[in-house]
């Protein structure tokens, strides 16, 4: 019998995802009833409060608008940096290969947040050091240098990985064919790549869309520290940090799952 | 220049970083080994045949892969207070000089959580990579489904499963920095510390990279040489 | 006497794909079966349902007198009393060859370390190994795993033993020394159902061969029966390919 649930699930998607929603929503009643029995999640939910959370303060961008487009000029601008150094590291030529490689590992091995206080504070020191004036950026600006410097470090590694998975003969036919080393990349060697990246690509937007509540530490009022402030006020962190959890969930276990689509439909189609 | 670097503040302020520093490295110690332990669980569930145990450890690996580590080390402080609900855990902080027993614990829960879940999916592919004979065999010889993950595909998986296990580990010891907007006391702490009172946030901060570079090196350095010992008999037979 | 095994009435299916059509097949203890037939013809799976490797769709196996779908049976336990020795040897590599032999006598059985040692050597000694009780399975060639293999099957004390397949992994060097131990359990008192295209093993020792093609038993005689008078079209056509090889 439980054999034959199983196989139910497995032929009506749609009535899994009811099923688990269901489950999951029954299970986290039971936690908060144990808990935190008395909720005053009215009180939380309010109007002003809703459109402070998802669109900041009124004449401002905040909240989880701000979020959205933190994560996605990051991620938009370290593609471009990620991959000028993610083809240095690949490349053989010791000159271009040992930057590139300090410029990785030293990103990674920091810590996002450390990152984030390291440009905040670099900045009006560079400025002073190099231009003689005290330079002040937005915090969200500063953010932004903070997310693409971390997030360039791994979309290097993703574009390395990506070229060193086109086997040798590709590098081979194009050779053979008179080829230059660019034109090679240009025309074969990345629009393959790229492909094959894209999976990997979603998975650190996913993760950089998670990350932005780091930004919170700088003063810039994204989705999460729009939250702290209201709780500031009100006091209820179970409720307000609760909805924030749900909200950041959603949002990124969808894109999670539609990676997983775009990966498998990939494949198909490098397999083809 | 125009910019006057002033390391010596580094000096003046070494107790700070060292303090931050021993804090970093109680959270990342005891994170890793709990998150190793959760992680192991989860995994072995994850990779379960039964659906349902399956099912249900997959909730737990989605729920707290999703929700940033932030969110979750904020819901645990301000919702609970752990040293009221565990008093036990009063005990052990005097035992390992925590000052902050409460923000402490509930970092280093969040921490366990979240790394547990990433544990879990590296534990799962590592035993699905374990070839089916090997199950097969073990089976067999009338071994009952936890011996047979016991003794011998656990140990497999263990090894095979070192290096992304390690890029694991690391990850715990760079989101460890996440304590300090619950005011823990670590390494990320000390350096706005520094910077509040010297405004030598720069110097700071660099000095306290360097320190994170030297604790994620020496994670590395040992775990590949568990990974060296343990290399024997990972080969096929 | 009631046949060790029994299989009545099977069926198994692979999604729409037809593994096992109407098997039905006895052995009796001590007897020495072979299974052959052409690749997909369902005899790795009939052998791999008699210890529940593989589940069945339809019908009845009684091993050693269990039902093997009976609730109340403990497979664990009937696995025991059933061998099964595997094309790829499946040998567990992070342990020595003395560790894989002893494991499960003293984990499942109970047996006292120094007593499953011991069981352990004189089994080594029995396949001709005893110099590689502390190495590990991938410092040994292939006909030495599986004659470990072997040594690690008996020292279960099993009733039945299952072969898969035993020689098709080894180089050709090796199989002798395979076969002969082989050859050496199937003239004691073991029931055995071996699955090989090994016909001069098939001829020398077994009491019956069964030949399978397309998930059924075609044909099922004696030794000298099957290989001089095959009844079946199927059959012939098969015995001609392997024996003109």
């Amino acid at each position: 019998m439980l054999k034959n649930i199983e196989n139910y699930f497995k032929k009506h998607k749609f009535q899994f995802w009811i099923f688990n929603t269901v489950i999951i929503v029954t299970l986290l009643k039971i936690f908060q009833m144990i808990a935190y029995p008395e909720t005053h999640f009215s009180e939380f939910f309010t109007k002003d409060n809703m459109r402070f959370l998802f669109f900041g303060k009124p004449g401002e961008i905040g909240g989880l608008v701000l979020t959205f487009i933190l994560a996605i000029s990051s991620i938009f601008l370290s593609f471009f940096i990620g991959s000028i150094f993610g083809i240095a590291r690949w490349s053989k030529i010791k000159i271009i290969k040992i930057p590139a490689i300090i410029y990785i590992e030293l990103l990674r091995a920091t810590p996002l947040l450390m990152v984030i206080f390291w440009v905040f504070f670099a900045i009006p020191v560079f400025s002073m050091a190099f231009f003689h004036t005290q330079a002040h950026v937005s915090p969200t600006v500063a953010a932004i240098i903070a997310f693409t410097l971390f997030t360039s470090a791994y979309v290097a590694e993703i574009v390395r990985a990506g070229i060193n998975s086109i086997p040798k003969g590709q590098f081979e036919a194009a050779k053979s064919l008179g080829f230059t080393s660019s034109q090679t990349f240009i025309h074969i060697i990345l629009p393959q790549a790229y492909r094959k990246m894209i999976p990997a690509f979603v998975s650190q937007f996913v993760a950089l869309f998670k990350d932005t509540s780091l930004a919170y530490t700088i003063g810039v009022i994204e989705f999460f520290r729009a939250a702290t402030i209201i709780n500031n006020r009100l006091y209820l962190s179970f409720e307000i940090f609760s909805f924030v959890a749900l909200v950041y969930f959603s949002i990124a276990f969808s894109m999670s799952k539609f990676s997983h689509k775009l990966e498998k439909k990939v494949e198909k189609q490098l397999n083809a | 220049m125009g910019y006057e670097f002033d390391w010596h503040v580094l000096i003046e302020y070494k107790e700070l970083l060292i303090n931050g520093l021993i804090t970093t490295i109680k959270l990342s110690a005891l994170g890793i080994l709990f998150s190793f332990i959760i992680g192991s669980i989860v995994g072995i569930g994850r990779a379960s045949k039964n659906f349902w145990i399956s099912l249900f450890a997959s909730y737990y690996v989605e729920s707290f892969r999703n929700i940033p580590l932030i969110v979750q080390m904020f819901f645990i402080y301000f919702t609970f207070t752990l040293s009221q609900i565990f008093p036990f855990l009063n005990s052990w902080g005097n035992f390992l000089h925590i000052n902050d027993v409460d923000a402490f614990f509930s970092a280093l829960l969040a921490l366990i959580l979240y790394t547990g879940a990433y544990i879990g999916e590296v534990v799962k592919a590592g035993i699905n990579s374990i070839p089916k004979g090997q199950f097969e065999a073990a089976q067999s010889l009338g071994m009952n489904r936890f011996q047979v993950m016991w003794y011998i595909i656990y140990p497999q998986a263990v090894r095979i499963i070192i290096p992304p296990l390690t890029s694991q580990f690391l990850n715990l010891i760079k989101n460890s920095s996440l304590a300090m907007t619950i005011g823990v006391a670590e390494l990320t702490f000390a350096t706005q510390q520094i910077d509040a009172e010297t405004f030598r946030g720069f110097e700071a901060a660099t000095a306290v990279t360097i320190l994170y570079i030297f604790l994620t090196l020496t994670t590395s350095f040992f775990m590949n040489l568990i990974e060296i010992k343990f290399s024997k008999g990972v080969k096929n037979a | 006497m009631e046949p060790i095994i029994q299989m009545k009435n099977i069926q198994k299916y692979y999604g729409n794909y037809h593994a096992l059509r109407n098997v039905n097949f006895n052995v009796q203890k001590g007897e020495v079966v072979v299974v052959c037939g052409p690749s997909g013809s369902g005899k790795s799976t009939l052998i791999r349902c008699i210890n529940r490797l593989e589940d069945i769709d339809e019908g009845q196996i009684i091993v050693d007198g269990k039902d093997l779908y009976d609730k109340k049976t403990n497979i664990n336990k009937l696995r025991q009393e059933v061998g099964m020795v595997f094309q790829h040897f499946n040998l567990f590599p992070h342990l020595t060859i003395l560790e894989n032999i002893t494991l499960a006598p003293i984990k499942v059985k109970k047996v006292p370390k120094k007593e499953a040692e011991e069981l352990a050597m004189s089994l080594l000694d029995r396949v001709k190994i005893p110099h590689q009780a502390n190495k590990y399975p991938s410092e040994l060639s292939g006909g030495q795993k599986q004659r470990v293999a072997i040594a690690r099957t008996l020292a279960m004390k099993p009733k039945i033993i299952l072969f898969d397949e035993p020689t098709s992994a080894l180089d050709p060097e090796m199989i002798g020394e395979v076969l002969d131990v082989m050859k050496e359990l199937a003239r004691e008192n073991y029931t055995i159902v071996c699955v090989t295209h090994e016909m001069g093993f098939a001829r020398e020792v077994s009491d019956r061969i069964v030949f399978m093609d397309a998930g059924e038993i075609v044909e099922e005689n004696t030794p000298e029966e099957f290989f001089n008078n095959p009844k079946t079209d199927r059959a012939k056509k098969f015995l001609s390919e392997i024996l003109h090889h």
